[in-house]
């Protein structure tokens, strides 16, 4: 299972060459992890006194080059293109790294994040979590975004080296978790539309149900909020956004895309849902359906369940998986045909660009 | 873990009119600014949800609230927005 069938970096619209558009989504993305999804959970562990600041600055200070738990990273690449995949995979890496210090090897110190989103600063103003403007030209915001990088992986990698060293988690433990990150699965969000294609017990069941039905087909089953699953048919497109944050169902599909959190999208899509669907994703909704526009501002995420494509009669839930891409199931898109895929598959190989993100 | 503590005691049904209240009733934040004070219908009871992820603390039952799009922007498309609204948020529209 390739990479662009879970996180992946595409602008808008696609076009492989856009480096502006590429950046700044390594630009949002960066600075969505950094600040909601890395700091908060320093500054939980901090308040909790479960590591302190000296621990921080011990660590930083005892921390040689053969005990690292990260990779050294420099900034690199002959050309702006190769300078822009470098920085997409590390990029992905320090999602990894955040992943790993939030998994349940970790949890071992009995926290739960309660209170997360308002430390966040998701709904409030006077929490508002500040985050880095960019400006300037490609060059400079490379060149930005790489000390960025670079910086925020140190933290990471401090933070880590703190956690072992106060016995919260262990060398071993985090090892075995960083080689599970890494290793390919069926992306969960394929997998469960592919089923709700072949098999109407099981749609019927994820649409009643949520959650519940996913536990039956061995999928991971997430616990953030109640899932609702929304269906496309010929009469009704579905389309789901959060307007306060960026609330998503992560915890099945993923990794949010990073469009998603953008607040051009956030505003637009329910200020007039067609022309945005039109002008930020090319999708045209014919006048013979009505859109609905999911806003989920609390406990519940949603998905949509687009429509299986024509043509595609007699293929294995294995391959129907292929055509499931993410924005599909947010209602940015439809499934591939599977003359789409194909073409697709041709693309990213010739741009010899899988890169794979876990779910 | 996110569970659904009663769907029973919720006030509103599938099908109410309801308005939004305008200005923020208990301090919860939750309901976004552009449907403040607008109508429209109950279109999903969630019920009271426990989600010890993101929040402590028990809400007041959440609904999914359908409005047209024309009540909350001026597209004229008849199209529908839904919105997760807690019930504090919500009285029963008075004219119908």
């Amino acid at each position: 299972m390739s990479g662009k069938h879970g996180h992946s970096h595409k602008p808008f619209e696609g076009h492989m060459h856009d480096f502006n558009a590429h950046i700044r989504a390594v630009e949002e993305d960066l600075e969505y992890y950094r600040a909601k999804r890395f700091e908060p959970r320093i500054f939980y562990l901090l308040r909790r006194g479960v590591l302190t600041f000296a621990d921080l600055l011990q660590a930083r200070v005892a921390l040689k080059r053969k005990n690292q738990f990260f990779k050294t990273r420099k900034p690199q690449g002959k050309n702006i293109e190769a300078r822009v995949r470098y920085l997409e995979e590390w990029l992905d890496e320090y999602v990894k790294g955040i992943a790993l210090v939030s998994a349940r090897a970790v949890e071992a110190m009995d926290m739960v994040t309660e209170d997360n989103r308002k430390e966040r600063g998701d709904y409030d103003d006077f929490f508002k979590i500040k985050k880095k403007a960019h400006h300037g030209t490609l060059e400079e915001r490379m060149v930005n975004v790489e000390q960025d990088l670079k910086d925020y992986q140190e933290l990471l990698e401090v933070f880590v080296q703190a956690l072992i060293h106060r016995g919260w988690s262990t060398r071993v433990e985090l090892e075995q978790r960083w080689k599970q990150l890494h290793e390919e699965r069926p992306w969960a969000g394929g997998v469960i539309v592919a089923k709700a294609w072949t098999d109407a017990t099981f749609k019927q069941a994820l649409l009643t149900t949520g959650r519940e039905a996913l536990r039956e087909m061995g999928v991971h089953q997430g616990k953030v909020g109640k899932l609702v699953v929304v269906e496309n048919t010929d009469s009704v497109h579905n389309v789901v956004v959060c307007t306060l944050c960026s609330c998503y169902p992560y915890d099945i599909l993923g990794d949010t895309p990073w469009w998603y959190k953008h607040e051009s999208y956030r505003t637009k899509i329910v200020q007039n849902p067609r022309a945005c669907m039109q002008e930020m994703f090319g999708l045209e909704i014919p006048a013979s359906k009505q859109v609905h526009v999911y806003d989920s501002t609390s406990d519940v995420r949603y998905f949509v369940l687009p429509k299986c494509p024509a043509g595609t009669e007699g293929m294995s839930e294995e391959e129907l998986a292929k055509l499931v891409t993410v924005d599909s199931l947010i209602g940015a898109a439809e499934a591939l045909s599977p003359f789409q895929l194909k073409e697709r598959e041709i693309a990213h190989r010739e741009l010899e660009m899988p890169r794979v993100r876990p779910d | 873990m996110s569970k659904i503590l009663k769907s029973m005691n919720s006030k509103f049904k599938i099908g109410d009119p309801v308005v939004i209240a305008p200005e923020n009733p208990t301090g919860n934040p939750r309901t976004p600014r552009y449907i403040r004070g607008k109508r429209g219908v109950v279109g999903m009871v969630h019920g009271v949800l426990e989600n010890i992820r993101d929040h402590r603390g028990i809400h007041q039952p959440l609904y999914a609230v359908r409005f047209d799009l024309s009540e909350l922007s001026t597209s004229q498309d008849r199209d529908f927005i839904w919105v997760d609204v807690h019930e504090e948020w919500l009285s029963l529209q008075s004219d119908g």
